[in-house]
């Protein structure tokens, strides 16, 4: 399987996977034109990762500044397949970071985080 | 050439005095598209920077403003025609662009205000309706846990996004959202504006 390494653009974040250290990352700012179209691709990709078997510890990584209800659809899905994939025996973190002030962005991780119960969570604030 | 008319300033003065006197900062009435959401959306970013407008109101007025101009986009039944110059506009869809009118603001107790306005079908405005009275006087965390339970059973049908648009920005604006419909504007259609407070 490759990596995905796909910079962040003014709508759209950076979203990347490393395949070997097994770290999905995704940061920035998510309000694409046409969010089918962009996200379509890398997360069939990550989607299909994380169903494989892995002897160590999947890391997944959301740094969001921003996302639309659109890009919140594409959330869901990527948490029900880290919670599937935990459910079959991964070890599986999400590590949901916000900024320190941004009280909204740390309800909606721990939000989201109530669609997981085999996979850790945490969150993470920085500044 | 003699002008037909003479442009009349004095117009123009009463045309801004009326969007000033509603507290208008930003406004648009026209054919929208992506380009028009983020480039007005930058600007009143930069806008509420310069303010030194409270992040959190920032934030929750950037997203609303997203959602409710691209719900335009999507749903206005009001657009451009449909003319096939897919290979000019070098685009594989025939382009139309939506018609409505966006206006944000500050009102005179402070809070800011995120309106948009489109022309909708008369045959959608009960199941507009509908939606929006059925999410009406639901605070955060019910507003919360119904966009994922929505996000969990996919969007409903006619949408075209992921059908939680309304209830994403009621949730931002804590349940501070009111709506009109004046019905026939046109005939088979009706008028529709949506207004979140912040």
């Amino acid at each position: 399987m490759k990596n995905i390494e796909i910079s962040a653009a003014q709508r759209t974040p950076k979203v990347s996977l490393d395949v070997s250290r097994r770290i999905f990352e995704i940061e920035g700012e998510s309000y694409p034109e046409d969010t089918k179209k962009f996200y379509e691709i890398p997360i069939a990709q990550v989607l299909e990762f994380l169903a494989l078997k892995h002897q160590d510890e999947v890391i997944c990584k959301f740094k969001f500044k921003y996302f639309n209800s659109s890009s919140a659809k594409v959330l869901m899905d990527l948490f029900t397949a880290i919670e599937d994939s935990a459910n079959k025996g991964n070890q599986v973190k999400v590590e949901w970071y916000f900024i320190f002030d941004d009280d909204n962005m740390k309800e909606l991780g721990e939000e989201f985080s109530e669609e997981l119960s085999y996979a850790k969570f945490e969150l993470i604030e920085y500044s | 050439m003699k002008a037909l008319t003479k442009l009349d300033g004095q117009s123009y003065i009463n045309f801004r005095k009326e969007l000033s006197d509603r507290g208008i900062v930003f406004s648009y009435s026209g054919y929208l598209n992506e380009d028009i959401l983020y480039g007005i959306g930058n600007a009143l970013r930069i806008k509420m920077i310069t303010d030194r407008t409270d992040e959190k109101i920032s934030r929750a007025v950037f997203s609303s403003f997203v959602e409710q101009v691209q719900n335009v986009i999507r749903y206005s039944a009001e657009t451009s025609p449909e003319v096939p110059l897919h290979d000019e506009l070098n685009t594989p869809e025939a382009i139309v662009l939506p018609y409505g009118l966006v206006a944000i603001g500050i009102h005179p107790d402070g809070r800011y205000f995120v309106n948009c306005c489109n022309i909708i079908q008369s045959i959608d405005t009960v199941r507009i309706s509908e939606q929006l009275e059925s999410i009406r006087g639901l605070d955060r965390k019910q507003l919360g846990v119904l966009m994922r339970q929505q996000l969990r059973d996919g969007p409903p049908e006619g949408s075209k996004g992921a059908g939680v648009g309304f209830i994403s920005i009621a949730r931002e604006a804590n349940g501070n959202w009111e709506y009109d419909i004046i019905k026939n504007f046109k005939d088979g259609f009706d008028f529709f504006t949506f207004e979140a407070h912040f």
